[in-house]
C-alpha cells in the first residue's frame, strides 16, 4: 500500500478500460502500478453464507465458476453481454467497479446487495457498489455477496446497437424473491440511466411490486410508474424516449424471466 | 513491479515462452505484449485499433484469448504465448490455415491472424461448435473486407477434421 500513498498513482489491473481511456486522451497517468504481481487478490470463496470475490478476479472467472448456480443468472449472463471473449479474460471485477458509471458490474452487485472493501495505508472502508470509486491511495480489494436464498432469482440484460460488444444503451439488473404464495416478497431493480446518465434503483417500481403477484396488470402498472420515475439522458446512441421505452421492455421481461425460473 | 522513479522509464528483464521457444528479453514497463511479440519477429500480430476492439492483435496467453495491445509485456512473464507463427508454417500448415486458403477466406489479410487465433481458441474449448457459436466467438474480431461468410465456412470445415 505504500506505493499507492505517494503522489497520484494509476492502477493497472486488466487494462481493458485503462488503455482505451489513455488512447482517447481521457486519462494521462504519470505513474502506473501493475497489479499482476500482487498475489492473493484473485479468488472466489464461499463461507458462512457469503461469497468473497477478490478484486483481481476476472469477469471470465465469474462466468465460469461452478460456485454460482442458476439463481445468479445476472452474473452468468456477462458471458454474453460483457464485451467479447478477450475482454472477459482480462477485465477484472475491481476495475469495472472502480470505473463505475453505467458499467455492468456495479448494477449487478447492487441488486445482489454486495459490499465493496477498499484498502489503504490508513485502514479499510466498506461501501456499496455504486459508490466505490477509490480515493487517492485506495485499492478495491474484495467484494462480498450474500448468498441467495430459496425462491430467488437474478437477471441482467443489455440492449445494445450491435450483435455484441456494444455500449449498453439500456441495461437492467433485477433481483426477485417470491413468497410461498407466489407474491413478491422482495425486489431490487437497477437501470443504467435513471436520471440523466446516472444509474439507479427504481424504488417506486419496487414499492409497487411488493406483496403483489406478477401478472399482466402488475407489469402494465410497472410501465406506468417507470414512465414517471426515470428521465434518461439522450445522446447520439438513443433518445430519452427510446431509452424509456426499452427500459420498460427490459424490466418487464427481466421480472417475467425471474418468475419463470423461481416457479421452475 | 512498478515505476519507482516517476518520469523515468524502467527496463525489466523477463522470461517467457513464445510458440514453445524460451525467450529472455528486456522490455520497458510501458511496452505492451504486442510490442514485445513484434520486436522478436512475430509479425503476424497486428495492431488495428489499439483499444482491444478489433481483435487483430489476438494471441493466446496460457491458452487464454487475449488482446495483446492491452496486456503489458511484463504481465506476460512466465507465460506461454501462441501466435499464428506457432500454429503452422508453409511446410506444415495447421488445418485452420489450409481451410482459410481453400475457402479464400482472406482478402486484405489484416484481420486474419487474429481470427485464426480466435478460431484455435474456440476449437480447443469446443471441438464441434455450431455456426451460432462460431459467429458469437468471432464478435471478438472485426473484418471489413469480406467477413464473415467464407471465414465461418473455413472454420466449420477445419473443425470437422481431426485433432489439434
Amino acid at each position: 500500500m505504500e506505493l499507492l500513498e505517494t503522489g497520484e498513482k494509476t492502477v493497472f489491473a486488466g487494462g481493458t478500460d485503462l488503455i482505451p481511456m489513455m488512447k482517447r486522451g481521457k486519462i494521462r497517468p504519470r505513474d502506473v502500478i501493475d497489479l499482476s504481481g500482487v498475489g492473493g487478490l484473485r479468488y472466489i470463496r464461499r463461507s458462512d453464507g457469503f461469497f468473497m470475490i477478490g478484486s483481481r478476479t476476472t469477469v471470465k472467472d465469474l462466468v465460469d465458476t461452478q460456485l454460482l448456480d442458476h439463481r445468479y443468472a445476472a452474473i452468468k449472463s456477462l458471458g454474453r453481454y460483457f464485451g467479447v471473449e478477450p475482454t472477459r479474460t482480462m477485465a477484472t471485477v475491481g476495475g469495472n467497479l472502480a470505473s463505475g458509471g453505467e458499467r455492468d458490474l456495479p448494477q449487478i452487485f447492487e441488486v445482489l446487495n454486495a459490499k465493496v472493501k477498499l484498502l489503504s495505508a490508513g485502514g479499510e472502508r466498506i461501501v456499496g457498489p455504486l459508490e466505490c470509486r477509490p480515493a487517492s491511495g485506495e485499492l478495491i480489494v474484495e467484494i462480498t455477496v450474500p448468498e441467495l436464498g430459496p425462491r430467488t432469482q437474478t437477471w441482467f440484460s443489455k440492449f445494445e446497437k450491435r450483435a455484441a460488444n456494444g455500449i449498453g444503451v439500456v441495461t437492467t439488473a433485477v433481483f426477485l424473491k417470491l413468497s410461498i404464495d407466489g407474491s413478491v416478497e422482495d425486489v431490487r431493480i437497477m437501470l443504467n440511466r435513471v436520471m440523466g446518465r446516472k444509474p439507479g434503483r427504481l424504488y417506486l417500481v419496487e414499492q409497487s411490486l411488493k406483496g403483489r403477484m406478477i401478472d399482466a396488470d402488475t407489469l402494465n402498472n410497472v410501465a406506468t410508474i417507470l414512465e414517471d420515475e426515470i428521465n434518461p439522458a439522450s445522446d447520439f446512441r438513443a433518445s430519452s424516449e427510446f431509452r424509456k421505452h426499452i427500459s420498460k421492455v427490459l424490466v418487464g421481461r427481466a421480472l417475467l424471466e425471474c418468475v419463470k425460473r423461481i416457479r421452475g | 513491479m512498478c515505476e519507482t522513479d516517476p518520469g523515468v522509464i524502467n527496463v525489466y528483464k523477463i522470461e517467457l515462452r513464445i510458440n514453445g521457444v524460451q525467450v529472455i528479453t528486456e522490455v520497458r514497463g510501458r511496452d505492451r505484449l504486442i510490442d514485445l511479440l513484434r520486436k522478436v519477429g512475430m509479425m503476424s500480430v497486428k495492431e488495428g485499433c489499439s483499444t482491444g476492439d478489433c481483435g487483430s492483435c489476438n494471441v493466446l496467453v496460457d491458452g487464454e484469448l487475449v488482446n495483446s495491445c492491452l496486456m503489458l509485456a511484463v504481465q506476460a512473464r512466465g507465460s506461454d504465448i501462441t501466435t499464428l507463427e506457432g500454429l503452422g508454417t508453409e511446410d506444415k500448415p495447421h488445418r485452420l490455415q489450409l481451410a482459410f486458403v481453400e475457402f479464400a477466406a482472406s482478402q486484405c489479410g489484416y484481420c486474419i491472424p487474429g481470427i485464426i487465433i480466435t478460431a484455435k481458441y474456440l476449437l480447443d474449448k469446443h471441438p464441434k461448435p455450431s455456426e451460432e457459436e462460431i459467429r458469437r466467438m468471432l464478435t471478438a474480431n472485426i473484418c471489413r473486407c469480406g467477413g464473415y461468410t467464407r471465414i465461418v465456412e473455413a472454420i466449420k470445415t477445419a473443425m470437422a477434421g481431426g485433432d489439434g
